[in-house]
């Protein structure tokens, strides 16, 4: 069935080292992953676990130190500079923080027109500043803003240039790195519905990168996390949130805090997260892991298919499924409080 | 009310006014602002970034801003804190009232030993050097943190950030405070350390008795860790009352927006609710009305003259002209 769904973008065993102080750091180890057209592709997982770095190589921001990117099944990743800047017109980036990725001196109209002169597409200045204009309206904006300067915005308001010029080209595909974690929350779910009418207006595929799971389930079709630069479990929004196999994704579920109600089953996991440049042997998660068993500590799980899209790496992903498919029986009534 | 048994207050805030002054010019940033913390309490004061959460705690705690003007009360055992003088302030501020920061290595001393730094607030309030390290290193123990006695001569910028956050928790409560003030104290931090200190904040107020006077922009940990809560917009206080009755029935527009505006999978299907604009700055707020009207939804006529007093509806406390009796909405 996953045949029916046309890829638009995937990583190949994609790799990315950084080295500083003599140490490697291997902030992204060995990810398959394939993105559909048309979806959100939600990636989760704790500050240093390479989701940023892999959505930067997307975007050709650093270039892979192994594995090759297909975009539509042509590689990308090494493409000569003509090629490429033709490829940036097809995929974008939005960032985090609208408060340093805008040039404080230049104007709002100024910021969205500038991709347009870059590709120079339309015919002169008036139709550019046609196609800015109703950039935008698009995202809801008038154009009293357009000779404002960044300072003068909000937050929020911001966060919109930066959207507005992400799509001003028209792209195929957008990374969304954590691109609401900056605002507020009654601001946040403003842009977030923008960006939800966006991808059906312009049928965009997003990678949506976020710590907060809240967002990401939200917003996301198929949730991937991550784990010391490697992916542990991959799967449809529905069946990760309701029910995530790894220890580490039930952990990561389990912490995340909901408004609906008083969540006392939650676990709480021991330690800190290992230092990138010298991760544990095994499993990545086997030092902190609730379920971890001797092989953990020095074989490596494989991310293996479970059917139905969803892949998980953990050698004891039998007992997990089991114990997932009582809770569903129970309603989720036990509760899991210990930590083995 | 007479109550059968009356806790003690640990923080009475009584009509608290703050106003600052920039270029000759005086803002206000405080409005009348009325909360209380029981002893054992957890309490959380909610709002978003700007609302003047955190002008709030400091004034708790005698850290306001030297441009600032406040008035109103302060109270604890009968006292005024307002009235304090800086002296009286140095010794209270760690002893019965200690506060914790959002960013744990910008609080920290990076150039002293944390153990020094945990048994220094030991120290200022009178325990003599021997006494101040043991009980350092208890508290290190105590908050979870492993190895103390190598731990207590290590840097601040040796330790990890959740670490480091247990560290200003042992600091602070090495007096064994009546009151602790967590001002953001998990923003900075990953969600899976973020469960591991809000569980711990739960812990040590258990244990110890100190209450606590969580601030916080996250509803899903407010939701989770307190008995109370105030929601604070602009200044104002609008809303207060229990966790599950201001949740399940939140009145407010404001409240009701917040809680609404939070994503979730369950609303994948529907287009979230939020709250149009956004929280003015302090040349934006207007001197008359509600100070909401100009984002609420369901503003009346009169909200534009009249700000609403705080007033018991259905247990628990909220200022909106909606509640009050049959008015037009416009």
């Amino acid at each position: 069935m996953e045949n029916q769904k046309e890829i638009l973008i995937s990583a190949r065993d994609l790799c990315k080292e950084f080295k500083s102080n003599g140490r490697t750091v291997h902030a992204v180890n060995h990810i398959n992953l394939d993105i559909y057209k048309g979806e959100t592709l939600g990636l989760v997982g704790e500050s240093g676990c390479g989701k940023s770095t892999f959505g930067n190589m997307l975007v050709h921001l650093h270039t892979p130190d192994g594995g090759e990117i297909l975009y539509q099944g042509e590689e990308i990743s090494h493409l000569k500079k003509k090629e490429l800047k033709q490829m940036y017109r097809k995929i974008q980036i939005i960032f985090q923080d609208p408060y340093s990725s805008l040039d404080p001196k230049k104007t709002i109209g100024w910021l969205i027109e500038e991709p347009l002169r870059i590709h120079r597409v339309g015919a002169d200045k008036q139709e550019r500043a046609k196609l800015v204009q109703n950039m935008l309206e698009v995202v809801g904006m008038d154009e009293s803003y357009l000779d404002k300067y960044p300072d003068e915005l909000s937050g929020g308001q911001r966060q919109r240039v930066a959207i507005a010029i992400a799509l001003i080209l028209n792209p195929e595909f957008v990374v969304c790195d954590e691109a609401v974690s900056a605002l507020d929350v009654s601001v946040q779910a403003q842009v977030l519905n923008l960006l939800k009418k966006l991808q059906k207006q312009f049928s965009l595929t997003y990678l949506f990168i976020s710590h907060n799971l809240n967002v990401v389930s939200y917003m996301s079709d198929r949730i991937g996390i991550m784990y010391l630069g490697e992916i542990v479990e991959l799967g449809d929004v529905k069946e990760i949130s309701a029910n995530p196999l790894h220890p580490y994704g039930r952990a990561l579920f389990s912490a995340s805090l909901g408004v609906g109600k008083s969540n006392d089953s939650r676990i709480v996991l021991q330690g800190d997260l290992p230092s990138p440049s010298n991760p544990p042997g095994g499993c990545p998660f086997h030092t902190r892991c609730f379920m971890a068993t001797e092989k953990c500590s020095s074989v490596k799980p494989e991310l293996q298919n479970l059917g139905n899209g969803h892949y998980c790496a953990c050698h004891r992903v039998e007992e997990c499924r089991k114990r997932a498919e009582a809770v569903c029986g129970l309603e989720k009534k036990e509760a899991v409080t210990g930590i083995a | 009310m007479i109550q059968a048994e009356k806790k003690k207050r640990v923080i009475d805030i009584k009509n608290l006014d703050m106003k600052l002054k920039i270029e000759n010019d005086f803002y206000n940033v405080i409005n009348e602002v009325s909360l209380y913390v029981e002893e054992g309490e957890m309490v959380a004061l909610v709002g978003e970034s700007g609302c003047g959460k955190s002008m709030t705690a400091k004034a708790a705690i005698g850290l306001q801003p030297e441009n600032s003007v406040l008035t109103g009360r302060i109270e604890t055992d009968n006292e005024n804190l307002l009235e304090y003088s800086e002296k009286e302030w140095e010794k209270r501020r760690g002893k019965e009232t200690a506060m914790i920061f959002q960013e744990p290595m910008t609080a920290l001393n990076p150039l002293i030993h944390i153990g020094k730094q945990i048994a220094e607030n030991a120290r200022t309030h009178g325990a003599d050097k021997n006494e101040a390290k043991q009980r350092a290193l208890e508290m290190m123990k105590m908050v979870g943190l492993p190895d103390v006695e190598r731990l207590y001569r290590n840097f601040p910028c040796q330790l990890s950030g959740g670490m480091r956050q247990r560290a200003m928790i042992a600091m602070a409560l090495i007096n064994n405070p009546e009151l602790l003030i967590a001002d953001e104290p998990t923003t900075a931090l990953d969600v899976t350390i973020q469960a591991q200190i809000m569980e711990l904040l739960k812990e040590m107020n258990e244990k110890t008795g100190t209450a606590v006077l969580l601030i916080s922009h996250d509803l899903g940990v407010v939701r989770n860790m307190c008995s109370r809560l105030y929601v604070m917009y602009a200044g104002h206080i609008v809303e207060s009352g229990s966790i599950d009755e201001v949740f399940e029935n939140p009145m407010h527009p404001y409240t009701r927006g917040l809680i609404l505006s939070v994503p979730d999978v369950t609303k994948r299907e529907q287009e979230l609710v939020s709250i149009p604009g956004t929280v003015p700055s302090l040349a934006e707020r207007k001197q008359e009305g509600c100070p909401f009207y100009d984002r609420c939804e369901r503003r009346l006529e009169v909200c534009q003259k009249k700000a609403c007093e705080m007033q018991d509806v259905n247990g628990h406390m909220i200022a909106c002209h909606l509640y009050t009796g049959t008015q037009k909405e416009v």
